[in-house]
């Protein structure tokens, strides 16, 4: 049986603080009657506005919910309040089932099992197989054409001098490489485009501007050049295909040998891009020591998946996407799910993570930043930084210095984070209570 | 050739060159360039680009230092897990729960001020997001407990704070001598307090050289805290070439009820208000009561009058009115024979002479609750009244007072609220009326319930359901919030608060 939740958990859950403050004030016995738990199902009825009671059933191992009220909020208040109220301990084991738990959960069941055929993929026919195949060869063309043109764009720029580029034009080179399917490297001419250009008189024209421009540009005509050699190792391969922006099919990265461990969420980080959420999960197995990093997306403005709590920590099998360094990954089967997990980490030195982080560069040079825990303590004074023993230091990125020395209070500790061209940039530390997520 | 030098080539362009610098080692590892390629040297520099990009990926910036010395020991607990995650979106001034900031400033300010009653200190984990909300630094400082205080030192250090300097010590007397106008004023009046002849002195040893607006300041400081000992320098600042000095004197000397200028405004009030009968009619005589009559004859200054404030140039109204703010309410029975809320409801004849403002205005300068009580019972709507009035008093202005004023009323009245009042406000708020109130009313209304009651007028606001009219459902929503989160905040931190504290402080009042 899972641990019962910490409160913290069915915070996290909340689609937002109002619905979290609405749980918390329903989180209280008194219109609450018919509650009970049998893992993994919560039910119970809550006396709202209406006649009627609110029926709730919550299955806390996914998690997955089912309230009968009209609210659009996803999960409502009656299941926060619900989850609050076993949270705390206030519903013990035990109760009757109520009827719409029982309904809820054999329906559940009966989709559960019906499932794998729905997610088999079909026969297909050899026309279909056929016509699959001639679109992926006419993707590989307009991709090896959007290739090319950007590496001629990318040439006219260098010979013209970069002190030329005109405001915007990366973003027009990004619709094109858009139009040609390479949407990896459509996203990172977007970034750069957003990047305000810099001073471009005097001798060291454009500083940080120009340095970054350059360092991309290079990146993608050592990406455009990548793709145009046909004796890449399939891991170099996979990883090329990878930042160009193929997508590797669901069923064939969940397909691979999975890699079973408890995983600690050791950070997690979203973003907004377009009209897409991207939610960024690391993970750190206790056992293997491998770190792991799970993507979620979603529309934007839509709740992203909840499943991974930081500071929580989850049994369950990893399956690795293709390509080196081995990171991004799919949680397969879960076996368990603890609120809180404890291990010990292997934090580096500075210069171990450092030499970690150039072996990962030297497997995938278009690497954004790299997991690793630094076995160190936090400092302000002349910049942020983290120093370890040997009086190595790295600089610390993002806005987490003030929460890492709050946490610390200048002792030495196991900081987890992302390593990348900046710094590091911290994600959670391990304290005497456990994993602090910052 | 450095990452630098090939950044300094790519500004420029290539096109005007026929070689780059050699790239070292790396070279090796780089394609060798193609002659017939016209574009050759452009790849050849991305070529060289790519590789110097990578050694730059490679090696993250450093940040040598100096270690920070280790925090103490923290010896207060942490509040309970439910305020902790409460604290948290509202120190990050999350918008979730609370729509408005002032009101999520508001009730943080007051959460945090249970926090501290309670004993407790805020999490290590929110340290960081509460030093960074620089506008509650006052109540964020007194739970920051041993470890925030040593992370408030790592950061002044650093000079990372980034607060404003801290404002000067209004109690050094540096400040007098050295000061910004503004400093030195904040002396006086702290001088005033504690030693209000030394801080006279240091006035008047100022005085000739400093110009009339700084004057007009101090003579207003006086006024907020005069004693019988400041007559004599008041009674000279009737003449001060400055009138701003001057109405300030007068304000000041008509506080002191024993004053000689006191004396001579109620001797011209004397002479220009009486209080006589009419001859009554046949049912006056028959019912055996008399008409009581206010007389008021306008009163021509003389120089004496002119110098206590009577200026020829005012009308006669204003006149009046001067001269009635300058006589103490207590003192109008000895000298017409009615008290100062019966000369306000006395019958007149034509031409009506009103006299509510100088009585409400005396009645302030002398903090006279008992007349403030007496003038809204014969139905004053003096809204200046209200920081004086009883309970009662209080509400019967609220039932008074037109739906438009009724903020303006409750302005007055200090936070939280009595029960009686919260009780009167909300339901006018719920009642009918609620359409029609300033949308300030309900905001106030939020934040000045007593924190015993929030949780039960959250749960009656809600019951309201979606109300007609969008500002309203607004208004709604938003006072909902404000007392559920109150509320949340009492119900978790009311085991730890002392039973005093919980029924008799003013958590929210100072704000």
């Amino acid at each position: 049986m899972a641990d019962r939740w910490r409160p913290e958990r069915v915070t996290a859950l909340a689609p937002d603080s109002a619905s979290d403050v609405a749980g918390r004030r329903l989180a209280i016995p008194t219109p609450w009657s018919d509650v009970g738990y049998a893992y993994p199902l919560l039910w119970g009825a809550c006396q709202g506005s209406g006649s009627t009671p609110y029926s709730v059933a919550i299955d806390v191992s996914e998690p997955s919910y089912r309230c009968s009220c009209p609210s659009h909020k996803f999960p409502c208040k009656h299941v926060l309040a619900l989850l609050y109220l076993w949270a705390e301990g206030r519903i013990d084991e035990g109760g009757t089932l109520s009827r719409f738990a029982a309904q809820w959960s054999a329906t559940r069941h009966a989709a559960g099992e019906e499932k794998p055929a729905n997610d088999a993929p079909a026969e297909r026919t050899e026309a279909q197989l056929a016509a699959s195949a001639a679109r992926a060869e006419q993707r590989e063309e307009r991709v090896t054409g959007g290739l090319a043109e950007l590496d001629r764009w990318l040439a006219d720029q260098v010979t013209a001098g970069l002190a030329h580029t005109r405001p915007g034009a990366m973003g027009d080179l990004a619709a094109r490489m858009v139009d040609a399917q390479v949407l990896g490297v459509a996203g990172r001419l977007r970034d750069l485009n957003r990047r305000p250009i810099g001073s471009r008189t005097g001798a060291r024209a454009g500083g940080a501007w120009l340095d970054d421009t350059l360092a991309e540009y290079g990146l993608l005509h050592l990406l455009s050049r990548a793709w145009t050699r046909t004796d890449l190792p399939d891991g170099l391969r996979a990883t090329v295909r990878n930042h160009i922006g193929f997508t590797v099919a669901k069923e064939t990265v969940l397909a691979s040998p999975p890699v079973a461990d408890t995983w600690a969420v050791v950070g997690m980080r979203d973003s907004d891009e377009e009209q897409v959420s991207t939610r960024r999960v690391w993970l750190y197995g206790t056992t293997t020591g491998r770190y792991a990093l799970v993507l979620f997306f979603s529309s934007r403005g839509m709740p992203l998946d909840a499943s991974l709590v930081p500071g929580s920590g989850v049994t369950a099998d990893l399956h690795f996407y293709p390509g080196g360094p081995a990171l991004r990954a799919l949680v397969g089967d879960t076996h368990d799910v603890h609120q809180r997990v404890r291990f010990e980490v292997a934090a580096s030195a500075v210069s171990e993570a450092i030499a970690r982080w150039r072996r990962a560069l030297a497997e995938d040079p278009w690497l954004g930043s790299y997991p690793t825990a630094i076995r160190g303590s936090a400092r302000l004074v002349p910049s942020p930084g983290l120093a370890d023993e040997a009086g190595d230091s790295v600089r610390l990125a993002g806005g987490a210095t003030l929460p890492l020395l709050a946490l610390t209070g200048g002792n030495p500790a196991s900081v987890f984070g992302e390593l990348e061209p900046r710094g590091f940039l911290p994600t959670a530390v391990l304290t005497d209570d456990g994993l602090v997520v910052l | 050739m450095t990452f630098d030098a090939l950044a300094s080539i790519a500004a420029v362009g290539t096109g005007q060159r026929s070689s780059l610098p050699p790239v070292g080692a790396l070279a090796a590892y780089l394609p060798g360039p193609d002659e017939a390629d016209p574009q050759a040297l452009a790849y050849a520099l991305l070529d060289s680009a790519a590789a110097l990009a990578v050694v730059r990926r490679g090696t993250p910036a450093a940040a040598p230092g100096e270690p920070v010395p280790p925090a103490p020991d923290d010896p207060f607990p942490e509040p309970p897990v439910h305020v902790i995650s409460l604290l948290g979106p509202l120190l990050a001034d999350d918008a979730g729960a609370i729509r408005l900031a002032s009101d999520r400033a508001y009730v943080l300010a007051e959460a945090l001020r249970l926090v501290a009653q309670a004993g407790m200190r805020l999490p290590h984990r929110l340290l960081g997001v509460a030093l960074a909300r620089r506008d509650l630094r006052l109540f964020v400082q007194p739970v920051l407990g041993a470890r925030g205080e040593w992370l408030l030192a790592q950061l002044q250090g650093a000079g990372l704070d980034g607060a404003t300097t801290a404002a000067a010590d209004p109690g050094d007397p540096e400040l007098w001598d050295t000061g910004t106008s503004e400093e030195r004023l904040a002396w006086f009046r702290h001088a005033r307090a504690v030693d209000p002849e030394s801080a006279r002195a240091a006035a008047v040893a100022v005085w000739k050289e400093s110009p009339a607006a700084f004057r007009t300041e101090l003579m207003s400081a006086i006024a907020e805290s005069v004693t019988p000992a400041d007559e004599a320098f008041c009674e000279q600042g009737l003449d001060d070439r400055a009138e701003g000095v001057r109405v300030g004197a007068a304000d000041a000397l008509s506080r002191l009820p024993d004053s000689a200028y006191v004396a001579r405004m109620a001797a011209r009030a004397q002479e220009a208000i009486a209080v006589g009968e009419l001859e009554p009619g046949a049912v006056h005589r028959l019912l055996k009561r008399t008409i009581r009559t206010l007389q008021v004859t306008p009163y021509e200054p003389d120089e004496t009058a002119v110098r206590d404030g009577l200026g020829r140039k005012l009308s006669s109204k204003e006149r009046l009115t001067r001269l009635v703010a300058a006589v103490p309410p207590a003192m109008w029975p000895s000298l017409v024979g009615a008290t100062a809320a019966e000369l306000v409801t006395l019958h007149q004849d034509e031409p009506r002479w009103e006299l509510v403002g100088g009585i409400g205005t005396a009645t302030l300068r002398n903090a006279d609750a008992t007349t403030a009580n007496l003038l809204v019972a014969a139905g004053v709507m003096d809204v200046r009244l209200v920081p004086l009035l009883s309970t009662a008093a209080t509400l019967a202005l609220i039932a008074q007072a037109p739906t438009t004023l009724l903020g303006t009323v409750l302005d007055g009245v200090a936070t939280p609220w009595p029960q009686e009042v919260a009780t009167a406000v909300g339901q006018q708020l719920v009642g009918t009326n609620g359409h029609q109130v300033r949308p300030e009313v309900w905001t106030m209304f939020a934040r000045s319930v007593p924190l015993r009651l929030a949780g039960g007028w959250a749960q009656r606001l809600r019951g309201l359901g979606q109300p007609d009219g969008r500002t309203v459902r607004n208004m709604l929503r938003d006072a909902t919030s404000v007392l559920t989160v109150r509320a949340l905040f009492a119900d978790e931190l009311r085991p730890f608060l002392p039973e005093t504290s919980w029924q008799d402080t003013q958590p929210g009042g100072q704000l």
